[in-house]
């Protein structure tokens, strides 16, 4: 990457809060979004619990209009309006030089399914045709540019689990090729019956082969519990934020990606490249020594494999001292909506401290400096973050606290 | 930022006019269509709703030695792809592709066939309180597919605009090639019939009952269609290298958004302008460049008119406008793989020197004041534009020119 990447706004509805002040709260207070699962039935499975998202009403739409905007769009829509309003960007000015791009693998995949199942059921007598938009990729990119006004590039990437960060790249593209003078860039899942069946099949949810719990590198983990929300920042140049004197939160100073065949319903493979390699990559884009890191926000979700492999790659490259958080213990894994990862970053680089594995209290199978409890810093300059997506992507991206 | 010069070296492709470039572009110039009334929906048999079963199905038989090789659980889009994929490997007579090879895919309801019977299995399973069925675990994958297939380890992505998904994943595969993130891209999609498109665009009373006829006075909605087409970008450069002619070179695109509704594009054209003006100023082209405008072109009353206007508008009304045509009389709306098909058309009209024409036009509708054309016409222009437009108002334009043979390059 040539130039730094300023985040200039950002947006939450997320399991422990819907605005960026309750989430950094929230965060600070180790507050986990944890709860009973209601959205539907899963006695079944002997499941009980989610990060869901309890009561969201987005703000300043009557009933009657809500009842066409999908739910996930509605999450993008107030997420996006924040960060908007953070950035001050002035789009009214020219509404054609700002960028959407949406990264939304899973769709609404419970709307599709009710209105495909009201086809299939009824014969075409009786379902609702003025759903078919929302059952399209897009619909949340597409209902986000009409709420905010946003005529630029507007995009919907899908990169199951790394969707998030494919977003980001495919954002910094965007301002990197003149498409756009600034982009939000967001990610966003919804908790659905059918997404958790998938996992479910996929043998991927906990408590399926041991207790019901969602603790990152903990000894007892064998599977995530799934979450649900959204994240949006707002994306510049770092010399034209600076030129129109927008506060920057953070800077993006480079982005590193691998990408590596692998079956679509795994994370690793064995045909997977070094780690060292997309490390190496990263810090020297960003022109910058392994020492310089100051903290790894790892993609770590539960998983036994996902989480082994990582505290592996970790300290291979960084060693045993480099302070490692994993931040889905307070979300759990929320799938697209993995942005608030990078938002919750930037809330530690900005207030210099660092969250624990929420519930973590040691493993002596891991190798790496895992956190059990919040670190404060004189100042925390640089951290990693990290994704890692299903059938064969893994990315980092290297966040840092602006110049002054 | 510094860009290589990026052309279309291969394509492959599977559409309702046929299978493979040849046959595709000798029905599409012989103005012939395959939108047909089909059974495929399975939808209760209304004689009075033929809107109910018009479309273009493709008629594609998979060739044995390399289906073979495919997972038989395989989604049937992602089928098509793999065999698209080949075809166009072979047309650019590509030996080892990179490794570093790029696969970007536009997203289609390609899966929703796959959905469909999930949702029924679904709804028995829970009707007759037994285990649940497999929910299809590569909907939204292709791109995943394609790249495990061929061995590669270059960035892969789907990408989802609607209608216009496939011009979107051709315009980020040419930012990676031209920026030098990759020496080679796939870019395509497939998107096939299924009842989830069919009962939508049917509820919103969209479909012509008869056959699409875009730009028609009579004109009174869409055909869909189903297609799979792939194109293989490169550096200019790197087929030089190895002596073959490349369709044409990609100059650039560009995409903007409505912003106004979900499923009708804002009526004054400003948009759609501004977007074709962005695309050629970004393609370094001027508008009495272009020779041949491959339209969107829908067949539906509001959009026809609004392309129309902002048509009108960028290359004004005379003897010098340039020729405009869709092949959506011919194959229907191909839904996510329209836009790329359109780029297919225009690469083929620049290579052959001939402009297809607007299957299906019987009377000009005088509010799409254009220069059609009622049959396909011999031309030497050099500069084509692609248009896709899509539901939520996303619209994308692509650019290209004509290749240069060696011999001409220095002239």
């Amino acid at each position: 990457m040539n130039d730094a990447i300023a985040i200039t706004g950002m947006g939450v509805v997320s399991s422990i809060g819907t605005t960026v002040e309750a989430f950094t709260k929230n965060i600070k207070e180790n507050h986990s979004g944890l709860t009973h699962l209601n959205r539907f039935n899963t006695s079944p499975f002997n499941i009980s619990h989610s990060f869901e998202i309890p009561n969201f009403k987005l703000e300043g739409k009557k009933s009657q209009e809500l009842l066409r905007i999908n739910k996930n769009a509605q999450y993008t829509i107030a997420a996006a309006r924040d960060a908007l309003r953070q950035s001050g960007y002035p789009i009214e000015v020219n509404p054609y030089e700002v960028g959407l791009v949406i990264s939304s693998s899973f769709l609404d995949f419970a709307l599709v399914t009710k209105y495909l199942t009201d086809v299939l059921k009824s014969h075409l007598k009786d379902y609702r045709p003025l759903q078919f938009p929302n059952t399209v990729p897009n619909a949340v990119s597409a209902h986000t540019a009409i709420e905010l006004k946003i005529k630029g590039p507007n995009v919907t990437v899908i990169n199951k689990h790394n969707g998030a960060f494919s977003a980001i790249e495919y954002g910094i593209n965007m301002l990197h090729t003149g498409q756009a003078k600034m982009v939000l860039v967001g990610g966003v899942d919804l908790f659905s019956y059918e997404a958790f069946l998938y996992f479910q099949q996929l043998g991927r949810i906990a408590g399926i082969k041991g207790p019901e719990i969602h603790i990152p590198f903990s000894k007892e983990r064998n599977g995530f519990i799934m979450g649900e929300g959204c994240g949006v920042v707002a994306l510049e140049k770092t010399e034209d934020a600076r030129k129109r004197e927008a506060s920057i939160i953070a800077e993006i100073r480079s982005t590193s990606s691998i990408y590596f065949p692998c079956p679509i319903t795994e994370y690793l493979s064995s045909d997977m490249p070094g780690t060292e390699l997309i490390y190496n990559r990263l810090l020297s884009k960003a022109n910058l020594t392994k020492e310089e890191v100051n903290a790894f926000f790892s993609c770590a979700n539960s998983s036994v494999d996902i989480d082994a492999w990582e505290d592996e790659a970790i300290f291979s490259y960084f060693g045993k001292d480099l302070p490692v958080a994993a931040f889905s213990s307070f979300i759990g894994e929320a799938s697209d909506a993995s942005m608030l990862h990078l938002i919750a970053a930037c809330v530690c680089l900005k207030d210099n401290f660092l969250f624990p594995v929420l519930g973590y209290s040691g493993n002596p199978e891991m190798r790496s400096h895992i956190l059990q409890k919040n670190k404060n810093f004189d100042i925390l300059k640089n951290v990693i973050i990290s994704r890692l997506g299903l059938g064969g992507s893994y990315s980092v991206f290297l966040l840092s606290r602006p110049k002054i | 930022m510094k860009k290589r010069e990026v052309c279309i070296s291969g394509i492959g492709m599977i559409t309702p006019l046929g299978t493979g470039c040849q046959k595709f572009w000798g029905n599409l110039l012989a103005g012939k269509t395959a939108i047909r009334s089909t059974n495929i929906f399975k939808f209760p048999v209304d004689p009075e709703e033929t809107a109910l079963h018009m479309a273009a199905p493709i008629d594609f038989e998979p060739v044995p030695g390399l289906d073979d090789s495919l997972p038989k659980d395989l989604y049937w889009g992602d089928r098509l792809l793999c065999h698209a994929t080949q075809m166009a490997i072979d047309d650019a007579k590509i030996e080892s592709l990179p490794l570093d090879t790029a696969v970007i895919i536009g997203a289609g309801a390609s899966s929703a066939l796959n959905i469909e019977e999930f949702e029924s299995q679904l709804a028995l399973d829970i009707s007759k309180n037994r285990n649940i069925t497999k929910v299809p675990q590569g909907m939204a994958s292709s791109e995943k597919v394609l790249a495990n297939r061929l061995g590669l380890s270059g960035p892969k992505m789907m990408i989802a605009t609607a209608c216009s998904s496939s011009s979107l994943a051709l315009g980020y595969a040419y930012d990676l090639v031209s920026t030098g993130e990759c020496d080679c891209a796939i870019a395509g999609c497939a998107d096939t019939l299924c009842q989830l498109t069919h009962s939508g665009f049917y509820g919103l009373r969209s479909i012509d009952p008869d056959r699409c006829k875009p730009f028609d006075q009579n004109r009174r909605g869409i055909s869909i269609g189903e297609s799979a087409v792939v194109l293989i970008l490169e550096p200019s450069e790197k087929v030089r290298q190895r002596k073959k002619e490349a369709y044409c070179t990609l100059e650039g695109y560009a995409a903007n958004c409505d912003a106004e509704r979900m499923t009708s594009p804002d009526e004054t054209g400003e948009v759609l302008l501004r977007l074709m003006q962005k695309a050629l100023k970004n393609a370094s082209v001027v508008p009495e460049d272009v020779g041949y405008i491959c339209a969107h072109g829908t067949g539906t009353i509001v959009n026809d008119i609004t392309e129309a206007k902002a048509i009108q508008q960028l290359f004004r009304l005379n003897s010098t406008a340039p020729p405009v045509s869709s092949i959506k009389g011919a194959v229907g709306h191909c839904m996510a793989g329209a836009g790329i098909l359109n780029c297919a058309t225009a690469s083929l009209a620049l290579k052959y020197g001939i402009l297809p024409p607007n299957t299906g036009l019987e009377k000009q509708d005088k509010d799409c004041k254009m220069n059609i054309l009622s049959k396909s016409t011999k031309t030497n222009c050099k500069v084509a534009i692609a248009n896709a437009f899509a539901f939520g108002g996303n619209n994308v334009c692509t650019v290209f020119k004509k290749w240069e043979k060696e011999e001409h390059r220095n002239e």
